[in-house]
């Protein structure tokens, strides 16, 4: 078995050597396929995680009755982190409420005199924001239910369109990716199958001395194999370059922005060597499959 | 060891290539098939070999019914037959000695074995010196001989050659089959198909006719030519 094993290795070099125009071409068009699915789902990760930081800046006011104590306040905090989806929930006091607003309106003197001594009109409030925005309404009408809760700012228009460029983002970005998928397969599937006239005389005298047919395939699986992980090691090398040069570039240009590479480095490896991978040696078994149908193919072409 | 009962094989688009075609061949035979061009020689090699299966009638082959064997049988079926062709068919980047590996390698043989068997085979044939040449390097008759070498490789109870001697020049040609008959003495079954009559009538061996898909000579038993 060991021997066999080296064997259909060394086959499928030799194939890949025999054939290297072919094998060029595919290692070719699957990396230019990788590429653009790499920069998909890495443009749509980032869009999504600048989703999540534009919600979290717009956090939900929970504006408190005047008649909640300090005390009361605790178990109203109790209340509203028992909804759930909760991310963050911190109080602000009427007294920083009027400090942040005196802090805004500074430049019109004759406001902040027309102002002082009306922070007791301010209400007290919890500044809350959520982990899942898909499920604000939600988790905001759960948290108006609450007794002793005066009036919640309630901002969803702007959340709803934040869902649905979220969602348009994600959608979209794996039609790329699929739709990118199948034409890496088609054209690795033709450029494998142009090998096959070559091959078809390998293949009729394995047939006629009795080659199983995964014996017949499997060079070729091994084949499939080599060029998918080669072109997903290429595809990894050059988007690792283009994403940490242009993050750098962004981060020095603008405060935000720009998932760290060192979060997700090793899911956009596997992600590659495993299409790669399966690319690869789908396209050959596909291209073998009409070869090993038939009983015939010995004796003539 | 072979027998066929009744057989008729009609091709896809209409052709009777073979019509109530009846023979036994027992096991150490050496047979002869002629006939013109078309009439149904090569048909009947390609039903052996399980390439094609008959339209009616049975093909009985050591004991086992071609028709009841299943595609995942067929590889171990081949196995107990070797296969020589016409247009010799070796594999053009490959030397003479992996031409004739190969057929051990792609049945899993391990490298020792093939270490072992190939030059053995390769010197039956009077290939050894040539063994890391390829096969555009050999003359007709040499590649048919590493033809030969590849068929035998793995110790097959029935060798098949269907005009091995087509494209070798008429000197090679007697030496080729020679070999055959050298192989035949051994106690392999010989099966060749070929329309050189001259080669034919060197040899006393038994002379199956075949016309119109139609058998119509059989010389019967075989003369013994070592008696
Ligand atoms: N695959 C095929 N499809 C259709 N007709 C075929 C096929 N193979 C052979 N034939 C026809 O069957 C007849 C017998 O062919 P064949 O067995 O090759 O004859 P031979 O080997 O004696 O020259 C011929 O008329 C040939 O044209
Ligand atoms: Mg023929």
């Amino acid at each position: 078995m060991l021997s066999s094993t080296k064997y259909l290795i060394r086959e499928g070099f030799r194939n890949l050597w025999t054939n290297r125009l072919m094998s060029f071409a595919s290692m070719g068009v699957l990396i230019c396929c990788l590429l653009l699915m790499g920069s998909a789902a890495l443009v749509s990760v980032n869009i999504s995680s600048a989703m999540g930081w534009l919600g979290d800046q717009n956090a939900v006011m929970v504006f408190l009755g005047d008649d909640v104590t300090a005390e009361l306040s605790d178990s109203v905090k109790t209340q509203i982190e028992a909804v759930g989806n909760i991310k963050t929930i911190e109080f602000v006091s009427r007294e920083d409420a009027f400090a942040s607003i005196m802090s805004k309106l500074s430049d019109d003197a004759s406001m902040v005199d027309a102002l002082s001594d009306t922070a007791e009109f301010l209400p007290n409030a919890y500044k809350v924001t959520f982990d899942d925005l898909s499920r604000f309404e939600v988790t905001v009408d759960q948290i108006k239910q609450i007794e002793k809760i005066q009036h919640v700012s309630d901002k969803r228009d702007f959340v709803k369109r934040l869902n649905g460029i979220n969602k348009v983002v994600s959608v979209v970005g794996l039609w790329i990716v699929g739709m990118l998928f199948v034409v890496s397969l088609f054209i690795i599937t033709n450029t494998i199958k142009l090998t096959m006239y070559v091959r078809k005389l390998e293949i009729g005298i394995m047939k006629s001395v009795g080659a199983t047919d995964w014996f017949i395939r499997l060079p070729f699986l091994v084949e499939g194999i080599i060029i998918g992980l080669f072109s997903g090691i290429v595809s990894f090398g050059l988007v690792t370059y283009v994403y940490l040069t242009a993050s750098s570039a962004v981060t020095s240009t603008f405060t935000i922005g720009i998932v760290p590479y060192s979060s997700f480095w090793w899911i956009v490896l596997l992600g590659f060597l495993f299409t790669g991978m399966f690319a690869g040696s789908s396209g050959s078994l596909i291209s073998i499959r009409k070869y090993l149908k038939n009983d015939g193919g010995i004796s003539n072409d | 060891m072979i027998e066929f009962r009744n057989v008729y094989k009609t091709y896809d688009n209409g052709t009777k290539a073979l019509r109530d075609f009846s023979l036994r061949i027992n096991e150490g035979e050496f047979v002869f098939i002629v006939g013109s061009s078309g009439s149904g020689k090569s048909t009947l090699l390609k039903l052996l070999m399980r390439e094609e299966l008959p339209s009616s009638g049975e093909i009985i082959v050591a004991g086992r019914r071609l028709s009841t064997l299943r595609h995942k049988d067929l590889p171990f079926y081949r196995r107990t037959m070797g296969i020589v062709f016409q247009d010799f068919r070796l594999i053009p980047n490959m030397t003479v000695f992996d031409n004739v590996a190969f057929a051990m390698r792609v049945i899993g043989m391990s490298s020792k074995a093939v270490r072992k068997k190939v030059p053995y085979v390769l010197g039956l044939v009077g290939l050894n010196e040539k063994a890391r040449c390829y096969p555009k390097e050999l003359s007709g008759g040499e590649q048919q001989r590493v033809g030969l070498a590849r068929a035998l490789i793995n110790n097959p109870a029935l060798i098949i050659a269907d005009e091995p001697t087509g494209n070798v020049d008429p000197r090679m040609s007697f030496e080729i089959v020679d070999m055959l008959n050298e192989i035949n003495r051994r106690g392999t079954t010989v099966l060749m198909v070929t329309h050189e009559h001259s080669l034919v009538k060197k040899f006393h061996r038994r002379i199956i006719e075949i016309q119109n898909g139609e058998l119509v000579a059989d010389s019967g038993p075989e003369v013994d030519y070592y008696a």
